[in-house]
Formats: structure tokens, C-alpha cells, sequence
């Protein structure tokens, strides 16, 4: 009995553990493979750091091999980076995590897309209406506690 | 009994000392330089450099972007302008609100909850593992089939990564906090290693931030652009 009390919680502490360390794994990227990728943007980086003020432009005007690498076809545009979805959360998702301003976000952002802004005002109505509930039950308890 | 009642005095005092100092480091400007490169999974790229500017109580952040050309790209509200020779070129709307930004996540000494604490996602789960600190943040019940948890790990008191799971579990977005830099005694971090994974497929983020400024007092003219004026 006791050989098996002490089997089960090594066990149980094993479980534990790796449950852990999968958490923590996820917490985890391979560098070298970061770096490969951007061997060559980094490399574009250097040659623009030690010719301060030089454009794209300029670059591909005198035929400089490195200007390819980010002109088109292989050019992606940096500008529409920053026009990226915060957390990337779909639009029922921004309307039910952000409420109105979701919504609104939604709104601006898709405007050629009014499925994307009906889901997102889907989402405010069902987080109000989640809270709603929560309330509503706060709301019960407490009247019950006050009238013990 | 009057030293007791001072030593009590002073073990109040002292207690109390650590909530003042927190409250005294307010932050509410940050620039730096900065550089951004992505590769996506069709092999293209880009390479973004200039020096960005952001004041919290105006909420534009304005790039100052000189590499691959000479523009403006300014975040405010909703909207996201791309101005060249003072004239502005597109206006489009965003997600990017600077709120959710690591600028005013920073100033705001709110980098360590990611900004999630203001929304309906709720820490659910915190776990310690060596020297990580996770904590795992859900959404309401009611919407966990559609939005998977937000995983949040914190090292040394510093955010260290953020991943984004689906609603089954999978991993579909990581981001990484690393090199922080000090100025000023605001902590930030000098680089940001981002993967997205869309059908099996990674791309890749890099942006490193150097010569961090806060709270500067000059240089007024940088933190605000006046949009008004600005028309297609």
C-alpha cells in the first residue's frame, strides 16, 4: 500500500512537471532560424546604416543588387504593417473583448465588409448580454444575503 | 514606549515608501530609433528604418520613416497616414490603436499584463516554471469556442513572450520581448521577435529599437502632427 501511495504521487509530480514544461515550451522559438531568414534584410540593413539618408529609390536608380530583395516582386509593403489586426482577433472577437469600440474599430477598418462588422456588433451584444447575466446574478445574491 | 511608537511610525512609513516611488515614475513620451523586417512565407520581404516618436497624451504615433523612402506613417485613433512632402498620400483605417501599442504599454508600466487587464479577457491560470511566470488569459466562456487563450510569460519582472493559441489549443501567433534597454529608468525592449503561423506556414518579424529617449523635452514639433490640414 504505501509502495503504491509513493508510485502514485511520483506519478502525480511527473504529470505536473511536464505539464508545466509544456506550458513553458511554448515560450520557446529557434533563433537560428530567425536569423537565416532575415540574413538577408539584415544585410540590406548594414548597407543602408553606412550610407545614412539613402532611399529605396536612389538604390534601385543605381542598379544596386541588394534594392531587389525588397522591390517588387519580392517587396511586401511596411506601410500596410502597421494597418495589422491588434492581437489578431477576427471581428466578432473585437466587438465581444472591446465592446462598442470594437465594433467601431470593425466598423472603420471594414468598411467594404459588412459581415465582418455585423459579427463584431454580435460580439458587443453578447458580452453585454454576458455581463448582464452577471450582474443580474450579483445583483440576486446580494438580495438574498440581505434579506438572511 | 515613544521609541516603540517611532519604530512603528517608521515601519508605516517604510511600508508605504515602495507605493510612492511607483507612483512617482509617471512616463509620458518615448522615441526612439527603429527598424522592422518581415519575411513572409512566399519570400517577401521588407525593411522599414527611421525613428518613431509617441507622446501618450496626444496618442499619434508618428514614424518618421527614412528607409524605403522618406514619409510620414502616423497612427491616431482609427486611422493610419502615410504622409510624403507634407501632403498626405493614403488614409486608411486600422487595428493598430495606441493603446495596445508597446509604446503606451511601457509608459503606462503596463507591459507585463500586455494591456490585457482593460479587456474581458480574465487571468485564468499562473504558473511559475524556473525563472518564467505565465499566466494564461481567457475569454468569457461564452466565447472560448471562437477565441483561444492568450499565454503570457513574465521573466526578471519583464514581459518576456506572448502566444496566441486558436480555440483547440494551437499556436498561432508568438511574440518575444528581449534585450531591454534602460532610460531614464523606463525599461523597454530593444528587440521583438514575432512568428505568425497561418496554414502550417511561419513569417517572420523582427524590430529592434535603439536610442531610447524619454521623456525628452524638446522636440515638441516631433510628437504632433497636425492632420487637419491633411486631405487626398
Amino acid at each position: 500500500m504505501r509502495k503504491l501511495l509513493i508510485l502514485s504521487s511520483m506519478l502525480l509530480l511527473i504529470g505536473i512537471g511536464k505539464s508545466m514544461a509544456g506550458q513553458a515550451d511554448l515560450f520557446h522559438y529557434d533563433a537560428v532560424t530567425v536569423e537565416n531568414q532575415m540574413a538577408q534584410l539584415n544585410q540590406l540593413e548594414g548597407y543602408v546604416m553606412s550610407n545614412p539618408g539613402i532611399t529605396l529609390g536612389e538604390m534601385t536608380t543605381n542598379g544596386h543588387a541588394l534594392a531587389s530583395l525588397v522591390s517588387d516582386p519580392n517587396g511586401i509593403s511596411g506601410f500596410n504593417l502597421i494597418n495589422e489586426k491588434v492581437l489578431g482577433i477576427p471581428g466578432f472577437l473585437w466587438g465581444c473583448v472591446f465592446g462598442v469600440i470594437g465594433v467601431a474599430i470593425v466598423y472603420f477598418v471594414g468598411q467594404n465588409d459588412k459581415a465582418e462588422t455585423k459579427s463584431a456588433l454580435i460580439g458587443c451584444v453578447v458580452s453585454y448580454l454576458t455581463i448582464g447575466v452577471a450582474y443580474g446574478v450579483s445583483a440576486a445574491i446580494a438580495a438574498a444575503s440581505g434579506g438572511l | 514606549m515613544k521609541t516603540t511608537f517611532r519604530n512603528i511610525l517608521l515601519l508605516i512609513c517604510l511600508s508605504f515608501l515602495p507605493s510612492v516611488l511607483v507612483i512617482g515614475q509617471q512616463y509620458n513620451r518615448i522615441r526612439a530609433d527603429f527598424s522592422v523586417k518581415v519575411k513572409i512565407p512566399s519570400g517577401g520581404q521588407t525593411l522599414a528604418l527611421g525613428q518613431v516618436y509617441y507622446d501618450k497624451n496626444i496618442k499619434q504615433i508618428i514614424y518618421y520613416v527614412t528607409f524605403p523612402e522618406r514619409e510620414i506613417w502616423l497612427t491616431y485613433d482609427t486611422l493610419v497616414y502615410q504622409i510624403r512632402n507634407d501632403k498626405l498620400v493614403t488614409k486608411t483605417a486600422t487595428f493598430a490603436m495606441a493603446e495596445f501599442t508597446v509604446f503606451h504599454l511601457a509608459l503606462n508600466s503596463r507591459m507585463q499584463d500586455y494591456g490585457l487587464r482593460n479587456t474581458l479577457f480574465t487571468a485564468t491560470e499562473v504558473t511559475k516554471d524556473g525563472d518564467l511566470v505565465i499566466t494564461t488569459w481567457s475569454s468569457p466562456p461564452k466565447n472560448r469556442q471562437s477565441l483561444g487563450n492568450i499565454l503570457v510569460s513574465v521573466k526578471n519582472k519583464q514581459l518576456f513572450g506572448v502566444v496566441f493559441q486558436d480555440p483547440k489549443g494551437g499556436v498561432i501567433r508568438k511574440q518575444f520581448f528581449e534585450e531591454y534597454l534602460l532610460s531614464s529608468g523606463l525599461s523597454f525592449p530593444g528587440k521583438i521577435v514575432e512568428i505568425n503561423t497561418t496554414e502550417g506556414r511561419d513569417s517572420y518579424q523582427v524590430t529592434t529599437y535603439k536610442n531610447i529617449v524619454v521623456d525628452e523635452t524638446q522636440n515638441d514639433n516631433k510628437y504632433f502632427y497636425n492632420i487637419s490640414g491633411l486631405h487626398l
